[in-house]
């Protein structure tokens, strides 16, 4: 038994002066290290491996359609007069109160693409979500979830698609919307129809009208960070917005 | 033998502070770090220029930019000449401050700057969580960070080589463009180009 414990005691104090060495022996090297070995120091070949494949090209048979749209969205100051005119008009807590009933009223789509992608978790607290919300939060206009621990969490079928491994296809940009891909845009029809095929009284017509009001207020919470975005975009606006979509999407699907 | 287990536990104990010393030293600089940016950003008694001034210098201490504009060229980066190298490392530069300064100017003081989770991903390399919690939403960014060696003239000790905002990650996005600028004009003109686009911006 002592034996043993002896044997612990060796292992740990090893392990232990081990770890503290690396990093003394590190700390010892010259401070004044050219810049030619600052950047050698750091190991490039992971993440030169990850900046390979995303140098693949892409197929984009729509490229040119693609580029004239991005930057009619990028130009539309009409568009930015408008939401930034509603923003005067209607204060934000109100907007805010419409976003989070459309919230509410979207869950048994994003509530069915939960169970789709098997995230049961999220699923329970989404519902836990609407259990809260209905009656305290006066039919989801106050989000009081959201400060119990229970924060809103979406899942559309694009994103079921793409969890279950369907490719995003070629990219598309919609008007007004923005940058999207096959999948996606596709994708939005049935997340459309389910979203109002509970809700008898509504056509197609006022879904559409209503999915577009929807779009248009929750506009208005990005609408400060678009010219910071705009910024960013180097030559076309196209390519910047297109791979910043894409990796949104790929970090939805992967959350 | 009661003395060798409490050494025993003492020595266990002292082996996971040394493992841990990365992270809670990363924190700590995190902390320091996000303190000082709110602290200038929400200074209502700085100008504009004032506050960029104080901003650079945190910005210049927590990137890499070396690094990082290695890894937004891609491959295209060995092809570029030492002049072009040195040029585009001082564009780049540039670029990354603006960016960087201009989504941290929307900070307002209903927002407040969490530091989550911090992981070592390699020997020296960690990822870092940090949420910006504002009343209706969580922004997350995610921070890829390297230990240097030594502690350089000016910088910090833990170097940013890659910021994800929202998932989408900086250099990716500089590598898609700058991919089609050079693509479309060539290595000269897209230099000239993106000297231009960061001498324009303010």
């Amino acid at each position: 038994m002592r034996r043993f414990f002896l044997f612990l005691f060796f292992l740990f104090l090893f392990g232990g002066v081990n770890i503290y060495a690396q990093d003394s022996n590190t700390d010892a090297l010259p401070s004044n290290s050219k810049d030619s070995s600052q950047e050698q120091e750091f190991d490039f070949d992971e993440e030169e491996q990850d900046a390979q494949d995303d140098e693949q090209s892409r197929f984009d048979p729509l490229e040119g359609y693609n580029i004239w749209m991005s930057r009619f969205n990028a130009n539309s100051d009409v568009s930015i007069a408008i939401i930034k005119g509603y923003m005067y008009v209607v204060p934000s807590f109100v907007r805010e109160g419409i976003d989070n009933m459309f919230h509410l009223a979207f869950f048994p789509t994003s509530f069915a693409n939960h169970l789709l992608q098997l995230k049961f978790k999220e699923a329970t607290k989404q519902t836990l979500r609407v259990v809260v919300n209905v009656p305290v939060g006066i039919f989801g206009f106050f989000d009081v979830a959201k400060h119990i621990g229970l924060p809103r969490h979406s899942e559309d079928f694009g994103q079921t698609l793409g969890y279950w491994g369907v490719g995003s296809g070629f990219p598309v940009v919609l008007p007004f919307i923005g940058p999207s891909n096959l999948r996606d845009s596709l994708s939005m029809f049935a997340d459309a129809y389910s979203d109002y095929v509970l809700y008898e009284k509504i056509t197609p017509l006022d879904a559409m009208g209503l999915n577009v009001f929807y779009k248009f207020n929750q506009a208005t919470f990005y609408i400060d960070y678009f010219d910071t975005i705009k910024q960013d975009a180097i030559g076309e606006p196209y390519y910047y917005f297109q791979n910043a979509y894409e990796q949104r999407r790929d970090y939805l699907i992967e959350h | 033998m009661k003395k060798i287990i409490s050494l025993i536990s003492i020595l266990f104990f002292a082996t996971n502070i040394f493992a841990n010393d990365d992270i809670s030293n990363i924190r700590a600089q995190l902390k320091v770090d996000s303190d000082e940016i709110t602290k200038i950003v929400l200074d209502k008694t700085l100008s504009k220029s004032a506050k960029d001034k104080k901003f650079v210098v945190i910005v210049d201490r927590v990137f890499d930019y070396k690094v990082m504009s290695r890894l937004a060229l891609g491959r295209d980066y060995k092809r570029l000449n030492k002049k072009q190298k040195k040029l585009y490392v001082r564009v780049f530069r540039k670029l990354l401050r603006q960016s960087y300064m201009g989504k941290f100017y929307k900070f307002s003081k209903d927002k407040k700057i969490v530091i989550g989770n911090i992981k070592r991903v390699k020997k020296n390399k960690f990822i870092a969580k940090v949420d910006i919690v504002s009343p209706t939403n969580v922004n997350d960014i995610v921070y890829k960070m390297y230990k240097t060696k030594t502690k350089r003239k000016n910088k910090n000790r833990y170097l940013i080589y890659e910021v994800s905002l929202l998932g989408i990650s900086i250099t990716k996005s500089y590598r898609a463009q700058f991919k089609q600028a050079i693509r479309a004009n060539g290595i000269d003109k897209f230099l000239s180009n993106l000297a231009k686009k960061v001498a324009k911006v303010k």
